[in-house]
């Protein structure tokens, strides 16, 4: 049974909140730090403001130092603001019952190291005031979800860094909370963890949860981020959905099946015929660094080859939840992502980034003969699967020591 | 409650697996079993209780207190300084809950660990009082082992007879009026409490002592328990007190004489039955030697009779330490509340020396200021600025401390006293509610203002 508290917090949310409720409210958001006799340090954050709204999935982006951590910690009542308002929930920070609606994944593994996963899990849950069965339910699926069923009994402190990023993100969803705050998500995680992180986070936005993730690593937030802050020196220097802040509306991008030469001669002819000055680029894609290292990966996976280390399994069945039934307008999220940028599809497959090439080749290529357009075709080809291959042995070889130095890492623990 | 319970099984699961319980267990029992192979007693009754009870049972005192300091201040600031601390307070748990948490897990693991560690001592004691003499077994029984009940002459109250008598000495001489008035009537208290408690040269003194429940004494043995001093210092010699004890002019009076030393505590037993129809033992002391004997009022006569069982006692005097040691708990995390770990266990040992040295504190308040005394008043003859601030602040801590420090249950123990229930509930209330709820109140005040995350993980 949960307590009245946290039955009043989970009842009154259903009841009242719609998609595009404000979830937290941020104004004139300042904090000095200062030291021992109360004389001004630093300013980490200056003047900030934001709303995060419901079914968001809301970036705090900026270098180390910038502030972004703070803000964090501001919105979880563990630091108090100098100046300034903060709401969450239409709460304090500091609100008690607020708390049982948040999950928290701190930017280092923050958890006791002497208790096992299910213990941890087991213990963050009583703190939830969730009965014994549901704890039990929980646990077990999320050690599943994250990939820790092989080290469920090991204590966290045995464990590899990115092991105790996964049981700590477990934690942070055993309360199957409306709003998941994420420090640095991927800090640590190999590649596949990454990729599985965003793939959680995309899976719980589109379940109704609101998500503010901190990081400085560009992809992840540009990858999952509906809108994002950008932070420099404690303040917020730009705002605004991905779409407000990357499109560049004075250039066009095309992209299709290979063309045969005469087609590709005329669309250039066209374009020519109305762009002069040389600006018009054309190109091979190519699959970026992630998506070629998990096709390999999936390649091993499907050839069950064995690994030490952790293999995500399926999304918790409890964080479903209700939001489940309203994801509809969470899906227009994930649709307007997909739809504009072109970047998601319902699982998120990131489609390969179409790189700019050498403007000389390019004006060889629309200016020239076919012969000139034909040569680095064949070359790129040759010169392409001779670094597929390199790449193949080298990624095949990375994941192999990847798994290896998860087992290392931990048999060092032991140590 | 529910969070609450979980923070406390959390403290007892960090306790058994960094192996807190386990080493500390070793360590109480090495000094329960090793100690007293080391000393040896005499053979007597007292020679005995002195090492297997008083000796041993300090030691688990001083190592468990030390250890709780240890373990309260290193449970809350360390998790602050490692930032664990942050996981438990974005959850939905109140602060003061997660204090408490600690502060009940750090009570339990004290409880264990005295359990453990008191029963050693207890099945220690007993088995080997099997190898005393006969007679020494048969004084252990009367006197050590037995939970007695203590009775104390019924004074008057003094304040109004040092009045009536100041003023009667300002009236026979006027000088006293340019006097200071505290060390004139410091003096007169003097003479006040002299006249209570010498009894002089060639005469006799009357003590009426009541005894609270007459009926249980009945044909039970008692025992007189007497302590004076002589005007010279470091008296080594022994004196003859002759004593009248009984209800006057009946046959069952006593009549004992005996040679005693000063300054140190003795004990006989009388005969039962000795309490008059109010239920008073009247004890004449007759002053048999040309130098007069002082008897203090706080513990220059007692009378001692028996009011229960051994094993029920040291069960109490167990869970007074076991209060000792929540207060010590509460001091060590209110100090963790907002300081560093070094720094909280330096000062909570900190509020442990100033515990232990109410002795310099009572002297500062007896001498009226700090130094400068005049050795022939012993007093100091003028205050000082410094001495305005320094008494009262003395005279307060002092009030604190004997607050806590009323109880001494090892001491109650290796005489054979009786901890009652009231005792104890005495002490749960004084040093736990009272004295820990202080330092509790403001450690949680201080924990729930504190920023948990200005600190940066070092795990």
């Amino acid at each position: 049974m949960v307590s009245p508290s946290t039955q009043e917090a989970f009842s009154s949310r259903s009841n009242t909140e719609q998609a595009g409720d404000v979830v937290i409210s941020v104004r004139g958001l300042t904090k000095v730090f200062k030291d021992f006799w109360g004389r001004p340090k630093a300013k980490a954050v200056n003047n900030v403001d934001f709303e995060v709204k419901r079914g968001e999935v809301f970036g705090l982006l900026g270098p180390n130092g910038s502030g972004k951590s703070t803000t964090i910690k501001m919105l979880l009542g563990l630091l108090y603001p100098t100046k300034g308002h903060i709401e969450v929930f239409g709460h304090s920070p500091r609100h008690v019952a607020t708390k049982s609606r948040i999950g928290y994944l701190p930017e280092e593994s923050y958890l006791y190291k002497y208790l096992d996963s299910k213990e941890t899990l087991d213990f963050f849950g009583n703190l939830f005031n969730l009965n014994t069965p549901e704890r039990r339910k929980r646990a077990d699926q999320l050690i599943e979800m994250v990939g820790l069923n092989n080290a469920r009994s090991r204590q966290v402190g045995e464990f590899s860094k990115g092991m105790q990023r996964r049981i700590g993100l477990a934690q942070a969803l055993i309360n199957d909370p409306d709003l998941v705050i994420l420090d640095e998500p991927t800090a640590g995680l190999d590649p596949i963890g990454c990729r599985e992180i965003k793939d959680l986070i995309v899976a719980l936005a589109k379940r109704g949860k609101t998500i503010i993730l901190s990081s400085h690593l560009l992809s992840d937030v540009e990858d999952v981020c509906d809108r994002v802050v950008i932070y420099y020196g404690g303040r917020i220097q730009a705002q605004g959905t991905l779409q407000d802040l990357l499109v560049e509306p004075d250039v066009t991008r095309i992209t299709s099946p290979v063309l045969k030469r005469e087609t590709m001669d005329k669309v250039l002819n066209t374009i020519r015929s109305e762009i002069k000055d040389g600006s018009v680029t054309i190109d091979n894609p190519t699959q970026n660094l992630e998506s070629y290292f998990l096709g390999v990966v999936e390649k091993a996976r499907a050839s069950e080859e064995s690994t030490s280390g952790a293999l995500a399994g399926k999304v918790a069945d409890y964080l479903k939840g209700t939001a489940e039934e309203q994801t509809s307008s969470r899906d227009k999220v994930l649709d307007r992502l997909t739809q504009i940028e072109g970047k998601h599809d319902a699982k998120l497959h990131v489609e390969a980034p179409i790189e700019k090439v050498d403007h000389g080749k390019l004006d060889q290529l629309t200016h020239d003969s076919s012969e000139a357009f034909h040569a680095p075709e064949v070359e790129n080809a040759a010169k392409s699967q001779a670094d597929l291959d390199a790449a193949n042995d080298k990624l095949s070889s990375l994941l192999d020591s990847t798994s290896d130095k998860d087992s290392d890492a931990s048999n060092e623990k032991k140590d | 409650m529910q969070g609450l319970f979980a923070i406390v099984g959390l403290t007892l699961k960090a306790a058994i697996r960094y192996r807190v319980v386990i080493v500390l267990s070793f360590l109480l029992l090495a000094s329960v079993v090793v100690l007293p192979l080391m000393i040896k007693h005499d053979g007597s009754a007292q020679g005995f209780t002195q090492i297997l009870l008083t000796y041993t049972l300090s030691a688990i005192t001083f190592l468990l207190g030390f250890a709780t300091l240890w373990i309260a201040c290193g449970s809350l600031a360390r998790e602050v300084q490692e930032c664990q601390i942050q996981m438990l307070a974005v959850k939905p748990i109140a602060r003061w809950k997660i204090w408490l948490g600690k502060w009940v897990g750090i009570v339990i693991i004290n409880a264990i660990l005295l359990g453990v560690s008191s029963s050693a001592v207890y099945g220690i004691t007993l088995w080997r009082a099997g190898q005393l003499s006969e007679s020494q077994q048969e004084v252990l029984e009367n006197e050590i082992f037995v939970a007695r009940g203590s009775a104390l002459p019924d004074y008057p109250d003094i304040e109004p007879y040092i009045d009536e008598y100041m003023a009667e000495r300002l009236e026979e001489n006027p000088n006293l009026v340019d006097m200071d008035p505290t060390y004139v009537r410091s003096q007169v208290e003097e003479q006040v409490k002299a006249s209570q408690q010498v009894v002089r040269s060639a005469h006799i003194r009357r003590w009426s002592i009541p005894v609270s429940s007459p009926e249980s004494v009945k044909d039970q043995p008692m025992f007189l328990r007497v302590k004076f001093f002589t005007s010279r210092p470091y008296d080594t010699s022994t004196y003859n007190v002759l004593w009248q004890i009984g209800p006057p002019e009946t046959p069952q009076r006593e009549r004992l004489s005996m040679d005693i030393a000063p300054e140190t505590p003795i004990e006989f037993e009388i005969n039962p039955n000795l309490l008059d129809a109010e239920g008073n033992l009247i004890v004449d002391i007759y002053n048999d030697n040309q130098e007069a004997l002082l008897f203090p009022l706080e513990d220059g006569i007692e009378v001692l009779y028996k009011q229960g069982g051994f094993g029920w006692n040291y069960l109490r005097g167990m869970l007074v330490i076991l209060c000792w040691m929540g207060f010590l708990a509460a001091i060590g995390l209110a100090a963790s509340s907002f300081l560093s770990f070094p720094v909280a266990a330096f000062v909570s040992i900190g509020i442990l020396i100033v515990g232990f040295s109410s002795g310099t504190l009572s002297q500062v308040i007896e001498q009226g200021g700090i130094g400068g005394i005049n050795h022939e008043t012993g007093r100091k003859d003028s205050a000082s600025g410094l001495d305005y601030i320094a008494l009262p602040i003395a005279k307060g801590l002092l009030n604190v401390i004997n607050l806590v420090k009323d109880f001494s249950p090892v001491s109650f123990l290796s005489t054979g006293r009786s901890i009652t229930v009231s005792i104890l509930f005495q002490a749960l209330t004084q040093i736990v509610l009272v004295m820990g709820g202080i330092f509790a109140a403001f450690g949680i005040w201080a924990f729930y203002r504190s920023e948990l995350a200005t600190a940066q993980g070092n795990q």
